[in-house]
């Protein structure tokens, strides 16, 4: 019934970008919901979402109001008025919710049950220390809390079910909310708990199948999985000690896709099969342990959420190239309209850059966040009597009407570049912080690898819990004074979504597991150009030998450079080119080698770059399919800029906002006030 | 004293803005130069990681000899240094955490944790010059004890600021059974008709559409913008009120005896 095509959805033949906005029915007076959907229909939006929180609509344990009591908790009229405007929706059960609800819509008994509850490290509850109450963080491993959640959805899942396309609004279903041990995501922090070390031990049952073959690959004997003390702080000294800090932080993905697994499996058994089932993620830069590519082999479509402001431009471009490298369908669950209370603000003029700076950056579909106000939320461009308020009201129903006109999400992006981390250097990173308990969520904006992590090598030839992430930072800083657009993704990424792009670049280093190794490979073989090193894998993360990419990797076809040794080698369709030498942490503007090698890899893999600007803080993005081009340029800085562009054989570019002309000769200058994004049609 | 179900309604986007602009702001002028600071994490005694404010992160640091703060300090070339063992994030975690109260007041638990949590991190991390915070502890029993005199439930509490003839920002909030149970603006209520220019004689009017919408207040607070900064820069800010509403300059009204009293010893001990 519904299908994805060019980044949007196909709903009976409609081919529909997603573009949403979130409506909280129970916190809105009944008698204005009509009244509310048509002032969101007014602004252009055809999706609106809500959650559908647990703790407001169960009375008692096994008992629910969906309207008999308090009309604003019918939740199937306020569907049937989202249909009757010919909108479409997206349901939000949770159970996790936040939505600045005490309790984050958690029933409050839940918290009261011991063995609903996680553990810290040492033993201790683990606070959410959130306005108004904080509260003890509930274990997603404990099997009790998913037969509690089932009462509630079995009553829920009735009005969904039998509301879902073709015969009602209802086009997706989210499991859960912002998946991530309630922000705390760090290594040793949480989960302890009896029912946490029960699921460990399943998963290293898995892994290894039998105690043996965790003991050989542990170097200590073993004679059954619960033996094996869930770690609590990084005490590695060799490399021997890797896999097992290595397999801690695979389990921590695992316990976070795991639950999602079961919400969105508890959905289907009850009927909701004719949806999409989606996930968001908190503001990440999607490391680990989030993991992407993995949750999408379950759910159809994860996302991460922005709350981001337009001076962090930065934090905002890195972490949407992060979902633009990763996600089936690059989307925003919650893009910022508004704001909550304990949040420094987010002005109408934060969102006039933020939204096409995201675009810009690959997102394709967003859910803003909240388009109509409710209690302990403000700035929203509608009120919570649906009246707009100016001038956000205005500059949605514009930024709509323009992303339709335009339809951008239809439009390819020109971004033949990603750059790829290993993921199992990624997880030895989380795991050598030495700053867990602190969340990485808040810590990541603020430190990088060499900040935060254990500064031994651990008999390995290089630190590679830091290089790893020096080096993608090098190959980024290059990228981007080379105007060359990229995307940041990983390993475990669906290979078909790594084939998007001509040139690969993915530091590597004396181990990787078989499964990153092989996907290089395939890459590489698919017709890519793969940039590897400064070191080939010779062990993977067992530390046992193992040579995939090695092995294709012995008869150079083409030397790039003499110093350092920069050699390039045939593979299927594509090469893998080896650069044997680290970048700089910061790479140097002009004399070093690392400058013309970029050139000649971007050139070797067809890479494009077009219209790259004079001014490297300016930047530009450009969206084409032969027929229709539109670029984006952006100043993301608090001065004044031009942008001074190669024309690259246009005659005119016309800001599709303002109407603006700048005609080209051989080149074009654009004006850009701070913070602006200009969104130009290219006229040839 | 923050209600489980408090309602943050009617939230002015700009009036909100402007007042975290206006609490955030520096009431001095920021120093010539800002001063350095050196983080430094160990292991059985060894740093394990040094990160300078200025140089950023120091690879392969040893400590000198003395394991001193101050000479670490001095060594790093940082004003400020902070040195403590990289298990103290874990103990300093668990010893809040573990104060935790469900279901008790925001207020009680925020304190009970910070008052573990800073107790700890004075037992774990060795300073140079000193601690940036000094160890008292928060005392919420006395703070609720004064906010009861002072204000009692069912009635609110206005404060709005005046910038060239607008409203630059405004709060209102509302108490019952001894919590904060509202937190709004002036959107909150009906302000057709009203001219700020002339809050000096319209709050009045304010106030009484307050008491019609929220609860009849029992404090009002109204300023000029500049009022507002001048009070903040100064060393004595109530001193400074108070002499500002003499002077018409800031509007307190209602002005309960009680408060005005409490306000009048305040500035008499050096306290404001």
């Amino acid at each position: 019934v519904i299908s994805l095509d060019r980044n949007a959805l196909v709903i009976r033949g409609e081919r529909l970008p997603l573009y949403s906005g979130t409506v909280h029915y129970w916190r809105l007076d009944r008698t204005l919901w009509p009244r509310i959907l048509d002032r969101v229909a007014e602004l252009g939006f055809r999706f609106v979402e809500s959650y559908i929180p647990w703790s407001v609509h169960e009375l008692r344990p096994g008992h629910f109001d969906f309207g008999q009591y308090d009309p604003r908790k019918d939740v199937g009229a306020f569907l049937d008025l989202v249909a009757e405007r010919g909108m479409y929706f997206f349901a939000r059960p949770g159970p996790h919710i936040n939505a600045e609800i005490t309790y984050f819509g958690y029933p409050k008994r839940l918290f009261e049950d011991p063995e609903l509850l996680s553990v810290s490290a040492t033993g201790s509850p683990v606070a959410i220390p959130v306005p108004p109450r904080a509260f003890p963080a509930l274990s997603y491993a404990s099997e009790k809390f998913y037969r509690e959640f089932a009462v509630y959805l079995d009553a829920l899942a009735p009005i969904l079910a039998g509301r879902q396309q073709p015969d009602g609004p209802v086009v997706g279903i989210q499991a859960d909310n912002e998946m991530s041990f309630f922000f705390r995501t760090a290594a040793y922090d949480h989960d302890y708990s009896p029912a946490a070390r029960a699921q460990y031990s399943r998963f290293l049952a898995a892994k290894y199948g039998s105690a043996q073959g965790l003991s050989d690959a542990y170097g200590r004997r073993y004679e059954h999985f619960d033996q094996v003390p869930m770690p609590r702080r990084f005490a590695a000294e060799q490399a021997a000690d890797l896999p097992y800090y290595l397999d801690w932080m695979e389990y921590k993905e695992h316990a976070l896709l795991d639950p999602l697994r079961t919400i969105a499996t508890m959905f289907r058994e009850r009927g909701l099969t004719r949806v999409l089932t989606t996930h968001n993620y908190p503001t990440t830069n999607a490391h680990s342990p989030f993991n992407i590519g993995e949750t999408e082999k379950d759910l159809d479509v994860v996302g991460i959420d922005f709350y981001l402001r337009r001076t962090e431009a930065r934090a905002l471009r890195d972490r949407t190239r992060a979902l633009a490298g990763r996600s089936r369908l690059p989307f925003v669950p919650e893009f910022g309209a508004g704001c909550f209370l304990w949040s420094p603000p987010t002005t109408v003029d934060d969102e006039r850059f933020t939204v096409p700076y995201a675009l810009m950056q690959g997102v394709r579909a967003i859910n803003f966040y909240m388009i109509v106000e409710r209690e302990r939320w403000y700035g929203s461009p509608i009120t919570r009597t649906g009246e707009p308020r100016e001038p956000n009201f205005s500059f949605f129903r514009d930024l709509l009407a323009l992303l339709n006109r335009l339809d951008l999400a239809a439009l390819p992006r020109v971004c033949d570049v990603a750059v790829c981390r290993v993921r199992d250097y990624d997880r030895l990173e989380k795991a050598a912080s030495l700053f867990s308990p602190l969340p990485p969520l808040f810590t990541d904006f603020v430190m990088s690898a060499e900040a935060a992590c254990d500064e031994r090598a651990l008999g390995l030839s290089r630190c590679v819990q830091i290089e790893h992430d020096v080096q993608g930072r090098a190959w980024s800083t290059l990228l981007d004074r080379a105007g060359v657009p990229f995307d940041l993704t990983d390993t475990d990424v669906a290979g078909d979504r790594l084939a998007r792009y001509r040139l690969l670049i993915a530091p590597t280093f004396e181990f990787a597991s078989r499964r990153a190794q092989e996907a290089l490979l395939t890459y590489a073989f698919g017709g890519g150009t793969l940039v590897v090193g400064p070191d080939v894998p010779e062990r993977d993360e067992r530390m046992a030998d193992l040579r995939v990419l090695g092995e294709r990797m012995k008869l150079p076809t083409e030397k790039l450079l003499s110093s350092p040794t920069c050699v390039s080698f045939d593979h299927g369709r594509g090469r893998i080119v080896l650069v044997s030498a680290p970048l700089p942490a910061q790479p140097q503007e002009t004399g070093h080698w690392s400058g013309p090698l970029l050139a000649r890899l971007v050139d070797l893999a067809g890479a494009r770059a077009p219209f790259v600007p004079a001014d490297q803080a300016v930047e530009t993005t450009l969206f084409a399919d032969g027929a229709r081009e539109v670029l984006f340029v952006a100043n993301p800085t608090a001065v004044p800029r031009t942008a001074d562009l190669p024309a690259d054989g246009a005659a005119r570019f016309v800001d599709a906002w303002t109407g603006t002309v700048y005609r080209a000769d051989d080149r074009v200058a654009i004006d850009l006030p701070p913070y602006t994004v200009r969104i130009l049609e290219v006229r040839r | 004293m923050i209600a489980e179900e408090i309602r943050i309604l009617d939230i002015d986007p700009a009036h909100w803005a402007n007042l975290i602009g206006l609490i955030a702001e520096r009431a001095v002028a920021p120093p010539l130069r800002a001063p350095t600071f050196a983080l430094v994490l160990t292991r059985d005694g060894q740093a394990v990681k040094a990160i300078h404010s200025a140089r950023g992160v120091v690879r392969g640091y040893r400590l000198p000899a003395s394991g001193k703060a101050a000479d670490v300090a001095k060594d790093l070339g940082a004003d400020r240094v902070a040195v403590f063992d990289v298990d103290s994030f874990s103990r300093i975690f668990d010893a809040g955490q573990r104060t935790l109260a469900f279901g008790a007041d925001l207020a009680d638990q925020v304190a009970a944790m910070w008052n573990a949590g800073s107790a700890a991190a004075r037992a774990e991390i060795a300073w140079h010059p000193g601690p940036p915070i000094d160890g008292r502890p928060i005392v919420v029993p006395r703070i609720r004890r004064w906010l009861a005199r002072v204000w009692p439930d069912g009635r609110t509490v206005v404060f709005a600021v005046f910038d060239e003839g607008t409203v630059h920002t405004s709060l209102i909030l509302g108490k019952q059974e001894g919590r904060v149970e509202l937190v709004t603006t002036l959107a909150g209520i009906d302000t057709t008709g009203l001219v700020p220019s002339r809050w000096r004689t319209e709050h009045r009017a304010i106030l009484a559409r307050v008491a019609k919408a929220h609860g009849r207040p029992v404090l009002g607070l109204f300023l000029s913008r500049r009022t507002f900064q001048e009070m903040r820069a100064g060393r004595r800010p109530l001193r400074y009120l108070l002499e500002a509403h003499r002077r018409g300059t800031a509007v307190i009204a209602p002005f309960p005896f009680r408060l005005r009293v409490l306000l009048r010893l305040a500035t008499v001990f050096g306290l404001g």
